[in-house]
């Protein structure tokens, strides 16, 4: 498998939010109980059962009034912060291939004072109470072991979501980029090459409220894993998920021919 | 160019299609009162005050005409322009000729006719300079709507109303194709169809009529509204677009003569609705069977008649004076999605009974102890049927671009929830069982029905009922071509015979190979009404040759060496085999066939209130009517008894509202304020407001905001925003606020409603209510 990046294309992101329920669905997360806080965006924040979010904003730039959405999520650092602060074995993997870095069930916050946490430089990581560990993007692993994209890629009804190789992913956004600048000059590619998420931004990273980068926090370490070792249990999920997908496709059959 | 539609946020899947235009260089315009998710994608973002859609159209139609950017081929050959009315037509005070002002309706219509020649064919002027014809007509019409004008009417910034006369004209070249989305903030006023006219008249002057890329696109409410219309669910309409008889109509004679047949003499007008009664018969052997004999007139004195009007207000104006008695509400919740809500609820309490079939509980089911109500003096009997949900059953769905796609069951349903056919049809049986026994009102209507359907109902037999049977061989029809009025086939809608032949369910098809023009037909995949086409009135799309207009983007063309050299069309099913007028003069049909004329109308006598788009302003407008002709609101407009005192002046009320919805929740609320994860997005109801006017009032991010109107007051939070700015009308600032209206007393998500601000005042044509613009006061409000 060639290395895989995530690509969010702020360009065709119409803030619809399919992405964060999908999440929420896949991942069978709690909802928030959340209140009108005077804007489109909720939850608030990144939470332990809130992996993603759309960040909603409203700028005037050149006396014209932007509105800018944009899903925030977790970057999957090449380096990532949280994993070189977590001192448990195995807790947080890094699957080098699909660029996903994932807590595993090994974390166990009774042996770390759940370091992660101020280890992550974005606030990504969060600690989920019910499950009693750290929760955060998982890049959804067991869809992407058998070829699918995560589940909020899947769900992005205008394609400004899409997870695919670097190589391709970098190069469509640096050409649309190139085409972005000619209308909004302060558009961007957020962040540099060591992550696995992309943003093509039509302004400022800071309008879009994404979390500034703190790179005091980044110590290099590699700590890398291959498909091979990747924990098991996503290995099973994702037969499970593809073994789901072909009893679909049965039960469409056995349905059709009942009607004949 | 999107107006009177947010389809980013309403119909977010539409804007995939929408962004892959802007990936190939579309532009987008975005029209709006309000910046969207939508406008935030456009190219031009167009504020507009609500209702001023003529206006701004009107100003556009201006320009096209005085700075000559119509596309002239297509003006003469395929709309009504070059036809010549009657002289005595006149506009003036604002009023159209014909126009009995007691009555307040146009009695009228003699002066909005064609001039006819000696063998009743319309007269036509192709130079387009007789004053009497239609291009001169409309040319005086809209010269009142000068850029100064409408700019002072639609507080529109006049540079930016430049930018769009700019851009949206230049898709009158051949090989340019421009489109109109709209939704309900187009048809939610007093003046909603003459919204739609203005759209149709601008597209029929560009050209865009009939072409890959063009049209007027209406982006439904629900995802099978098209198809809930196209079986005739509206009180004017029966299955298939054919009018509902009125009670002088006696026979199906009387009928047909009436409204189909013989209203072209012209021998180039295919007319198609001259073959109503074939459709007519045929619907009526559907619905009655063997019973629906010539010598009974198939039964036709079994169907309703109308006698007035039985749209959604109509239909509480009589429950408010005790005439309606019991209601069934289908996925239906008035007591959310009504207008003036709180005199709708009055009125239910006035009902022996209520049945309400739906997913979740919903406010209609408990309006009777909703806050404030007395459960024990309300004496209306509410009965609840569990529905399934579309994904847990199968059937058909047809969507905006009237594909019928059929959809199989997802999953099961939870506890003893049915399909509405499961329960219309126990209902009717066990109504039909009733009547055999005892008897009853309309005894021989209701025993007459051809209804043998199972315990439990198959959609395929329904599916094959509405396509239609060749009766004595027990076929399936292939098409609407085989549909005869001697009662020799059925078809419960003639628009979609072909969907389900012998060969098949048309609808479930999913093969993805693309017609041979490769412009994303896929006619293999589902299936269209009518006959599988996939752009209506694609003939539009040719020159008089039969050559397209636009070769790179070609719908239809004529090939000479096609059917062994004689000749015919290919690409998308053309509307009618008919060979181009330079081809055969004496054969050829001109292009827009359900019209008697034949062509586009730039001028329509159909409508209610009037022949043009005129300017008026909403029942309750901030302003006087700026365009001189002399009347505030359409003078057609009815008024409801019951609400003749129901309606505020800008002296006490001078914000403007409007009324929306959000991605995040549907309609009145009943599916998705009871989803813990939609609830989580859109948690409370709110009101959107200006920086500049909230501070006005002291009102700050997240305070209570008091909104009310005449007829009634809610408290939400306050969403201050950018997004909405006062507007400049005609030199006065006027304030607008926003109010989507997704929420009610009942289900997680709880919240005070939007309709009870709203007016019980609608649309001359179709009643649909003026949602879109009223007027309200508000203030900072403390929690309830």
């Amino acid at each position: 498998m060639k290395e895989k990046i995530f690509l969010i294309d702020t360009t065709k992101c119409i803030g619809c939010r399919g992405c964060q329920v999908a999440c929420k669905v896949w991942n069978n997360l709690d909802p928030e109980d959340t209140k009108n806080w005077g804007s489109y965006q909720n939850p608030g924040n990144m939470s332990g059962t809130t992996y993603t979010l759309v960040r909603f904003s409203e700028v005037i730039e050149d006396g014209k009034l932007r509105f800018l959405f944009s899903k925030d999520q977790c970057r999957h650092c090449a380096m990532p912060g949280c994993a070189d602060a977590c001192p448990v074995e195995g807790a947080i993997y890094q699957w080098k291939e699909a660029g996903a870095v994932f807590v595993t069930e090994k974390c166990d916050p009774s042996k770390c004072r759940k370091e992660c946490l101020a280890g992550c430089p974005f606030e990504v990581m969060k600690f989920n109470e019910k499950a009693n560990r750290a929760h955060k993007c998982r890049l959804c692993p067991e869809r992407i072991v058998v070829g699918a994209v995560p589940a909020c890629t899947k769900t992005c009804p205008t394609g400004a979501l899409s997870f695919g190789d670097k190589d391709e992913m970098v190069k469509i956004a640096e050409q649309k980029l190139a085409e972005m600048k000619k209308i909004y000059p302060t558009a961007e590619l957020y962040p540099g090459t060591d992550w696995h998420v992309i943003w093509l931004l039509t302004s400022k990273q800071e309008h879009y409220h994404l979390a500034e980068q703190n790179p005091t926090l980044f110590k290099k370490k590699e700590k890398m894993y291959h498909l091979a070792e990747i924990p098991l249990a996503y290995a099973i999920f994702g037969a499970a998920f593809l073994g789901g997908l072909s009893k679909l496709k049965e039960r469409k059959k056995e349905i059709q021919s009942k009607k004949k | 160019m999107i107006i009177g539609s947010n389809a980013a946020e309403n119909h977010p899947i539409s804007f995939k299609w929408v962004t892959r235009a802007m990936e190939k260089g579309a532009k987008l315009i975005s029209v709006d009162p309000r910046f969207t998710r939508t406008s935030s994608k456009a190219d031009i973002y167009a504020p507009i005050r609500p209702g001023t859609d003529i206006a701004f159209i009107g100003g556009m139609i201006n320009y096209i005409l005085q700075n000559e950017k119509y596309n002239k081929d297509y003006v003469v050959n395929y709309t009504n322009a070059t036809f010549l009315v009657n002289p005595n037509f006149s506009f003036k005070l604002g009023e159209f000729s014909g126009f009995d002002s007691i009555k307040k309706v146009y009695a009228d219509k003699s002066t909005w006719k064609y001039q006819l020649d000696e063998n009743g064919i319309p007269k036509r002027d192709i130079t387009l300079s007789d004053p009497n014809c239609i291009f001169q007509l409309i040319k005086k019409h809209f010269s009142r709507y000068s850029i100064d004008a409408v700019c002072k009417i639609t507080g529109t910034p006049r540079d930016i109303y430049e930018k769009v006369l700019k851009c949206y004209p230049e898709t009158g070249a051949n090989d340019k194709s421009g489109t109109i989305l709209y939704a309900m903030g187009t048809t939610q006023h007093t003046y909603g169809s003459q919204n739609v006219r203005s759209y149709s008249v601008l597209q029929s002057l560009l050209g865009n009529m009939g072409i890959a890329g063009g049209g007027i696109n209406a982006l439904r409410g629900e995802s099978n509204v098209q198809g809930s219309t196209d079986m005739g669910l509206l009180f004017h309409i029966l299955p298939g677009y054919l009018k509902s008889p009125d009670k002088a109509d006696k026979t199906v004679d009387e009928y047909a003569k009436k409204y189909y047949e013989e209203k072209s003499k012209d021998p180039k007008s295919a007319d198609w609705w001259n073959n109503g009664r074939k459709y007519l018969v045929s619907l009526l052997k559907a619905f009655y069977g063997e019973r629906a004999t010539a010598e009974n007139d198939f039964c036709f004195d079994h169907i309703a008649k109308l006698s007035g009007n039985y749209s959604h207000m109509s239909i509480f104006e009589d429950m408010n004076k005790g005439i309606v008695k019991g209601l069934f509400c289908f996925g239906q919740n008035p007591a959310v999605g009504g207008p003036n809500v709180n005199f709708e609820l009055k009125a239910m309490e006035k009902l022996d009974w209520l049945v309400a079939a739906d997913l979740w509980e919903t406010e209609t089911m408990d309006f009777w102890k909703r806050p404030g109500a007395l459960p024990e003096a309300n004496a209306t009997e509410v009965f609840v049927f569990p529905a399934k949900a579309s994904m847990e059953k199968e059937g058909s769905i047809t969507n905006s671009g009237r594909w019928m796609q059929w959809r199989y069951q997802g999953s099961d349903a939870p506890g003893v929830a049915q399909t509405d056919l499961w329960m219309i049809n126990q209902l009717m049986k066990r109504i039909r069982a009733l009547y055999a026994k005892e008897g009853g009102a309309f005894t021989k209507g209701v025993l007459d029905l051809e209804w043998n359907y199972a315990e439990e109902p198959d959609c395929h037999v329904i599916a094959k009922e509405v396509n239609g049977y060749d009766i004595k061989a027990g076929k399936l029809l292939p098409g609407f071509a085989k549909l005869a009025a001697d009662g020799t086939t059925s078809s419960g809608n003639w628009l979609y015979c072909g969907s389900f032949t012998e060969d098949g369910n048309m609808a479930a098809r999913r093969i993805k190979e693309d017609a041979p023009n490769k412009i994303g037909l896929y006619p293999k995949w589902a299936w269209c009404w009518p006959v599988n086409r996939r752009i209506i009135y694609n003939r539009a799309s040719v020159d008089l040759s039969g050559n397209p207009l636009a070769a790179q983007k070609w719908v239809v063309k004529w090939d000479p060496s096609a059917m062994d050299g004689k000749g015919g069309w290919i690409g998308d099913v053309p509307d009618g085999p008919w060979p181009p007028m330079t081809v055969d003069p004496e054969k050829t049909k001109l292009p827009f066939i359900m019209r008697p004329e034949g062509v586009a109308c730039l001028f329509s006598a159909d409508l209610a209130d009037g022949p043009f788009p005129e300017h008026y302003e909403p029942v309750e407008s901030p302003v006087a009517n700026y365009i001189p002709n002399g009347c505030q609101c359409s003078p057609a407009v009815y008024l409801y008894e019951s609400q003749k005192t129901a309606f505020g002046t800008s002296k006490e009320y001078p914000i403007v509202a409007t009324t929306y919805r959000l991605t995040e929740h549907w309609q009145a609320g009943a599916m998705t304020r009871n989803l813990s994860y939609l609830v989580e997005l859109m948690p409370e109801m709110f009101v959107e407001i200006s920086e500049e006017l909230a501070a006005s009032k002291g009102l700050k991010q997240g305070d209570i905001i008091e909104v009310s109107t005449i007829r009634g007051s809610i408290k939400a939070k306050a969403m201050v925003t950018k997004r909405l700015k006062p507007f400049n009308i005609n030199g006065k600032k006027v304030h607008m606020i926003g109010v989507p209206w997704h929420w009610g007393y009942s289900g997680l998500a709880k919240g005070q409603s939007a309709n009870n601000l709203t007016p019980h005042v609608g649309d001359v044509n179709t009643r649909i209510p003026e949602f879109k613009a009223f007027l309200c006061n508000i203030k900072k409000g403390v929690e309830a």
